[in-house]
């Protein structure tokens, strides 16, 4: 008896060991064709025959799901199998997804024996003594089910839990095996996506990693920097290009605070040693957590828009150089008239002659507009500072324009001498500004009003003087303030029928006011007149006064950063905690920037910002607002607030200086 | 009577000023361009020299430079007369010699008064 169960009890071993070896044997060449060949179909039809000869069976079916669908995609070419395919689908695979969907995280049940009794009048074509029984095992990863793997074996009995432990070896291996071909497939769509996208872009792309080794680049950037798209990869920047200001433009951008930089440079040796004028944007870029892991730069070409814009400008002058001899030969003829050298003229003569002079003049006044406005855009206006008294602009001003004024019966009046200091300026340009107010407010002044011009002192901390003209004129609505220094504005298109001009006068004058060093901005009320007031430095920019520059924060760290970096770079630094405490202080020592934090003690920073902007005193002071990474939405608000600049927490010293000095400049 | 030189190429204009000139009583020479006007300088001294810039031939800022070179001229009060304007342009006519500049349109008036000013007593 012992020795007959002992015999049994080896043939069994030996039938486990075999079938061990079997197991063994089919997970070896599996992974041996997962080595050499990454072709799913290649390697599912390996494990399929390969399961099917350890568990005889007589069909093997793979399905994939789809929602509640599900597609047959591959069975072994058993001749039942089609037909065990269809019957798992129609019979089984509805149950099944039920089956899952309630307990779709469970891991002990992947496997579902179902059986199969065909009846006798069943036009079933699977052989009536071919199937047993059909199992299917679900495909799951990572609680996510890809599909059913169907086995349907052939004469024999239901998997014995031997087989049941090797098929769910096989159902995980099928399952990564699927998951690991879809991310791959995924990945060269999204990859070759990309690169169509780069290589149809008509700018040019470089993308480097936070250590400035090249991660991207697109065919165009690869012209322009010479470099060879196969051997750039994973390189240093400095090692693939030469062209050092592109190279530190990048080391800036990921070592500033701003998110963003975009610069204009000129490209001396770009492809072909070609030079190029080239606008670059530069951007970092952040993962998910928020940390820099590179930088993109996209650069488009601008020769041609520079090269146009440059002929636009010579044209501009050339014209308006062009015009000049003609219009001087009529004024003379018409001068000539007017003054009776040609005999006696009668009145109405006087008048058509008088009015052809005027319109000349006009006209003149337009030409010197544009002209000063295409010095502006190329950079070109420049001041010729000497010494001159404040009073004696007054004066000019005054003398120029106060036989219009009378004609217009206006009475203009002047501030009397004050002993103001000589000021460093240029004062046919400062004429021009004051001429410029003082001619508007004649033209907006209704007959019998008053237009005073004034020169006096400013603050006595500030080595400034502050002109103004004030005029009793139809006055300007508050929300019209800022659009007035805009070129081209004039706010009321049919008042610019009547009185006349380019609406170019403001904007120039801002411009040259800046250029001194100073401010200009307007004081009004609808129907109650206005005021233009232009603050000018004593001494020229050369030997400028210190820039003052507020901070409004209660960030103590933060405050004494700012005013350690800004007073070293000569700055001069004020600083309030509370938001009420801001506003009395900004009109009283009138700060050249204003730095606010967003989160104030008794306020909220951008409450302060829109108060800033929308009170006449104070609307064109620069602001830059201090904020807190996760308030980007609200900086935007702040920026169409008309806020100059942001800067972001936590922020380093030379952030805050870059900042301030580009929106002070 | 005072001797005042005219030299511009734009006739035209050339022959307004003369007429304005001759209206406060001045005697004019016409020259229609730099080197025009320093042949006739050589025949006949004037005392004062109303220039344009832009000529042909000569312009008037090398005429001015011959003109300061030259012993028997150089005292000449010149007055530039031009249609370029920017501040650049005011800068390379005062280098070349010129007593004054004024641009073009210009007031009559400002002329007038410019010559007055200048013209040798």
């Amino acid at each position: 008896m012992g020795k007959k169960l002992q015999k049994n009890d080896m043939t069994q071993l030996k039938e486990r060991l075999a079938l061990r070896e079997l197991e063994i044997d089919i997970f070896f060449r599996f992974s041996k064709t997962i080595w050499t060949t990454l072709d799913s179909n290649t390697i599912s039809h390996h494990l399929f025959r390969m399961v099917s000869r350890r568990l005889s069976l007589h069909a093997l079916s793979l399905f994939l799901a789809h929602g509640g669908d599900a597609q047959l995609i591959m069975a072994s070419d058993v001749p039942a199998a089609p037909a065990v395919a269809k019957s798992i689908k129609t019979r089984t695979l509805k149950e099944y997804s039920r089956w899952v969907r309630d307990a779709p995280k469970s891991a002990s049940v992947k496997l579902v024996p179902l059986v199969i009794a065909p009846k006798g009048k069943s036009k079933s074509t699977v052989p009536r003594s071919a199937v047993h029984h059909v199992h299917t095992v679900p495909l799951i990863v990572l609680d996510r089910t890809l599909g059913i793997l169907g086995l349907a074996c052939a004469g024999r009995g239901p998997l014995s839990s031997e087989d049941l432990q090797f098929v769910d070896i096989v159902a995980g291996e099928l399952a990564m095996l699927m998951e690991n071909q879809r991310i791959q497939n995924e990945m060269i769509r999204e990859r070759n996506l990309l690169m169509s996208i780069l290589q149809s872009m008509t700018c040019a792309v470089l993308v480097v990693d936070a250590r400035l080794n090249v991660a991207l680049s697109n065919p165009l950037a690869n012209a322009i920097f010479g470099m060879r798209a196969d051997r750039i990869m994973g390189r240093p920047l400095r090692e693939v290009m030469q062209l050092d200001e592109i190279i530190a433009m990048f080391t800036a951008a990921s070592q500033q605070a701003n998110e963003y930089m975009s610069l204009d440079v000129e490209i001396p040796n770009a492809a072909q040693g070609r030079p190029m004028a080239a606008r670059v944007n530069l951007a970092k870029v952040r993962n998910r957590a928020g940390q820099m892991v590179g930088v993109v730069m996209v650069m488009n070409d601008i020769t041609r828009e520079r090269d146009i814009e440059r002929v636009r400008m010579e044209f501009v002058s050339v014209a308006s150089h062009e015009l000049r001899t003609p219009m001087a030969a009529i004024r003379e003829a018409v001068s000539l008239v007017l003054d009776g050298v040609t005999g006696d003229v009668n009145e109405k003569q006087h008048k058509f002659l008088t009015m052809a002079q005027r319109n000349i003049d006009r006209l003149t006044g337009i030409i010197n507009d544009l002209l000063d406005l295409s010095k502006i855009e190329s950079g070109k206006l420049k001041l010729t500072r000497s010494e001159v008294n404040p009073h004696a602009i007054v004066e000019d001003v005054y003398s120029t324009f106060e036989a219009a004024a009378r004609e217009k019966g206006i009475s203009l009046l002047k501030s009397p001498h004050d002993g103001l200091p000589n000021i460093m300026a240029d004062r046919d340009k400062m004429d021009q500004v004051l001429g410029n107010l003082v001619s508007n407010a004649i033209k907006f002044t209704p007959t019998g009003g008053m237009i005073t011009i004034d020169v006096k002192k400013g603050p006595p901390k500030e080595q400034i003087v502050e002109f103004s003209v004030k005029d009793t004129g139809i006055g300007i609505e508050r929300k019209d303030y800022a659009k007035l220094f805009q070129k081209f504005t004039q706010l009321d298109s049919s008042l610019s029928r009547t009185a006349g001009g380019t609406g170019l006068g403001l904007a120039i004058s801002k411009e040259i006011v800046e250029l001194h060093g100073g401010r200009i901005w307007v004081e009004s009320e609808h129907g109650h007149g206005t005021t233009f007031r232009v603050v000018v430095p004593v001494k020229g920019q050369e030997m400028a006064r210190k820039r003052y520059v507020l901070t409004v924060s209660s960030d103590r760290e933060l405050e004494g950063m700012a005013r350690d970096i800004l007073g070293r770079s000569r700055y001069e630094m004020g600083h309030v905690f509370h938001g009420n405490e801001a506003l009395p202080s900004i009109q009283e020592m009138r700060p050249d920037l204003i730095l606010v934090d967003t989160t104030l003690p008794d306020m909220d920073g951008f409450d302060l910002c829109r108060q800033l902007k929308e009170n006449p005193e104070t609307a064109l002071i620069p602001i830059v607002v201090l904020t807190s990474a996760g308030q980007e939405n609200a900086v935007w608000k702040a920026l169409s607030l008309g806020v100059s600049g942001y800067l972001v927490r936590p922020m380093d010293a030379n952030a805050i200086l870059s900042t301030v000095r580009e929106v002070i400049r | 009577m005072k001797k005042v030189m005219i030299v511009e190429d734009q006739f035209f204009l050339a022959e307004m000023i003369r007429t304005r000139m001759e209206f406060l009583g001045y005697k004019t020479i016409y020259a229609e361009h730099g080197a025009r006007a320093l042949e006739l300088l050589q025949k006949e001294p004037v005392d004062l020299v109303i220039m344009d810039v832009m000529m042909p031939v000569m312009d008037g800022i090398e005429a001015t430079k011959r003109i300061r070179a030259d012993r028997q001229l150089k005292d000449i009060p010149i007055i530039f007369l031009t249609a370029r304007a920017r501040a650049e342009d005011r800068q390379q006519a005062m280098e070349a010699g010129a007593t004054d500049y004024i641009a073009k349109p210009f007031e009559s008036s400002q002329l007038v008064s410019m010559v007055e000013k200048w013209i040798k007593k």
